[in-house]
């Protein structure tokens, strides 16, 4: 832990190089998440005759303007990097440092959000321009509690996508199986429907799945949609499914290692 | 001559592709099995919207259905045959391998286009029929012949215009070189051809239907085949895919022109 902490200022200089290195790409992938956007003019044209489910217009613009943001945050891409490190071996390299390659990888996600919240501010002044009557407002207070949602709701991601990552130890390949996920994810996450226009069956469902804690709370709590009362229950719940996926993941991770060092590389 | 040569070295490699494709089995099987379930979660949505609304902008929900069906089968093709190609590509023009292609004697915008095969996302394309079938039977309608013909000719003009688009983007690397992101962002914007063209206004509709033609490939085939499609409009989107395809074709040249190989 402390050699990870004193090699932590190395790990972002050298991910703002390759990010720097790449920066095209880069921001390329940021603007293929669209979906928000997308889901925001089918639902503004459903509310056209008058609110649905008590949402109006304006309500479901600031809704998915927030969930564009939170998605920036949150995002994670670990299970795509290691399902091929994991197949050619490429992996060996990382474990031979010094250090749990995991804190590599942490460094690489987060090094990328400063140029995410860059890309965001146009697009963000444009949706704000074109649907003013959403009244997205910087409240500090519920700010600062949806910057520490997001930060939980991105661990959580991150956390899922070493689980998926490790199960190519088994499989060689399991971004099928992570697409399935990223599927149910977006579904019952309130990626392409508010929590709060689910049909009761869906509903549910998502007390007991953990998608809305990867998602939809802090949208939720950013797009004031949940009353400040709520925000520590929903915090909360966050956190005790952040603490059962690491165990999951770090038990799977462990297994599949211990496979991968079977095999001789 | 030249032509069959040419397609019997791309069913080579779509054969070459499937064996490929299906050696890690347990990811093949997954991966078809959730490109289904992945359809079925493409309608939810829907489902939901018309829990609350009767129609979308004059839409019925089987009307609505029947766009979304297109959009799978559209996207089965893209993902089965033209993305994975197109990617190749990239890596080829990274890598220098294009040389091979170049060398070969047969067209390389043929050899590029159309050698490999993504099997697993096929199965989009009888879902997405499914669908079709589905919706037709809501509204208890049975198109005529001519209205089917015109239906599946505006779906071949969806996706040339599609593999238009594809190509130029990935023609792009000639230049950029690491531009696959690139397709994977016209993905993203081809989300957009989910819902019925009018759900869009103004210069947002414009751009999805002259610039990323989108309404054109998955609103355009359903009011065809419900014989709502005025003959001007059905001629006016085969006239925008040949222009599509024609355009692809020369920037493709350009493009090829300006390849600087591996050893230069």
């Amino acid at each position: 832990m402390t050699r990870a902490l004193r090699a932590m200022p190395t790990l972002f200089r050298v991910a703002t190089a390759q990010l720097s290195a790449y920066r095209a790409e880069v921001l390329i992938w940021i603007l293929t998440a669209t979906m928000p956007l997308v889901m925001m003019a089918l639902w503004d044209a459903v509310a056209d005759g008058g609110p649905v489910g008590g949402l109006g217009q304006g309500d479901l613009a600031r809704y998915f303007t927030v969930t564009l943001v939170a998605r920036q945050l949150m995002s994670a891409w670990l299970s795509w990097e290691l399902n091929p490190l994991i197949r050619t071996g490429g992996l060996s390299a990382h474990l031979l440092r010094p250090m749990s390659p995991f804190w590599y990888w942490l460094v690489q996600h987060v090094s990328h959000v400063p140029l995410r919240a860059v890309v965001l501010v146009p697009l963000i002044a444009a949706l704000i321009a074109w649907r003013p009557e959403m009244g997205l407002t910087l409240d500090p207070a519920r700010t600062s509690v949806f910057v520490l949602s997001c930060a939980l709701g991105f661990l959580l991601n991150f956390v899922a996508h070493i689980f998926f990552g490790a199960l190519a130890f088994w499989t060689g390949q399991s971004q099928g199986l992570f697409m399935g996920w990223f599927g149910l994810w977006s579904l019952f996450g309130g990626y392409l429907i508010p929590a709060r226009l689910m049909p009761p069956w869906m509903a549910a469902l998502n007390d007991a799945l953990p998608f809305r804690a990867m998602l939809s709370i802090p949208v939720e709590i950013g797009a004031s949609l949940m009353a400040p009362e709520a925000w520590l229950g929903a915090l909360a719940s966050q956190v005790a499914w952040l603490v059962a996926f690491a165990g999951i993941a770090a038990w799977t991770w462990r297994r599949g290692l211990r496979r991968y060092e079977a095999f001789g590389a | 001559m030249s032509l069959s040569r040419a397609l019997d070295a791309v069913g080579a490699s779509w054969r070459a592709s499937l064996l490929a494709s299906t050696q890690y089995r347990g990811n093949f099987v997954l991966s078809t099995l959730f490109s289904a379930l992945w359809t079925a979660w493409s309608v939810l949505p829907l489902i939901v919207v018309f829990d609350h609304v009767e129609s979308i902008k004059g839409w019925s929900p089987a009307e609505a259905t029947l766009v979304m069906a297109w959009f799978v089968i559209l996207r089965g093709v893209l993902e089965a045959v033209v993305q994975p190609n197109l990617t190749t590509l990239v890596e080829r023009v990274r890598s220098g391998t294009l040389d091979f292609v170049l060398l070969k004697p047969a067209d390389p915008q043929l050899l590029v286009s159309f050698s490999s095969l993504e099997p697993g996302r096929l199965f989009d394309v009888p879902v997405g029929l499914g669908l079709v079938v589905w919706a037709l039977d809501q509204m208890a309608y049975s198109p005529s012949l001519l209205d089917m013909v015109a239906a599946a000719a505006l779906t071949v003009a969806g996706a040339t215009i599609i593999y238009a688009l594809w190509l130029c983007a990935a023609a792009t690397s000639f230049w950029w070189v690491k531009v696959d992101s690139l397709t994977y962002l016209l993905g993203a914007v081809m989300d957009a051809g989910r819902w019925p063209g009018s759900v869009y206004r103004g210069a947002v509709r414009a751009l999805f239907t002259f610039v990323f033609p989108i309404i054109v490939m998955t609103s355009a085939p359903p009011r065809a085949l419900l014989g709502r499609l005025e003959a001007l409009h059905f001629f006016g989107c085969v006239a925008l895919a040949v222009a599509f395809a024609v355009g692809s074709r020369l920037f493709w040249r350009r493009a090829v022109a300006s390849y600087t190989s591996a050893s230069s």
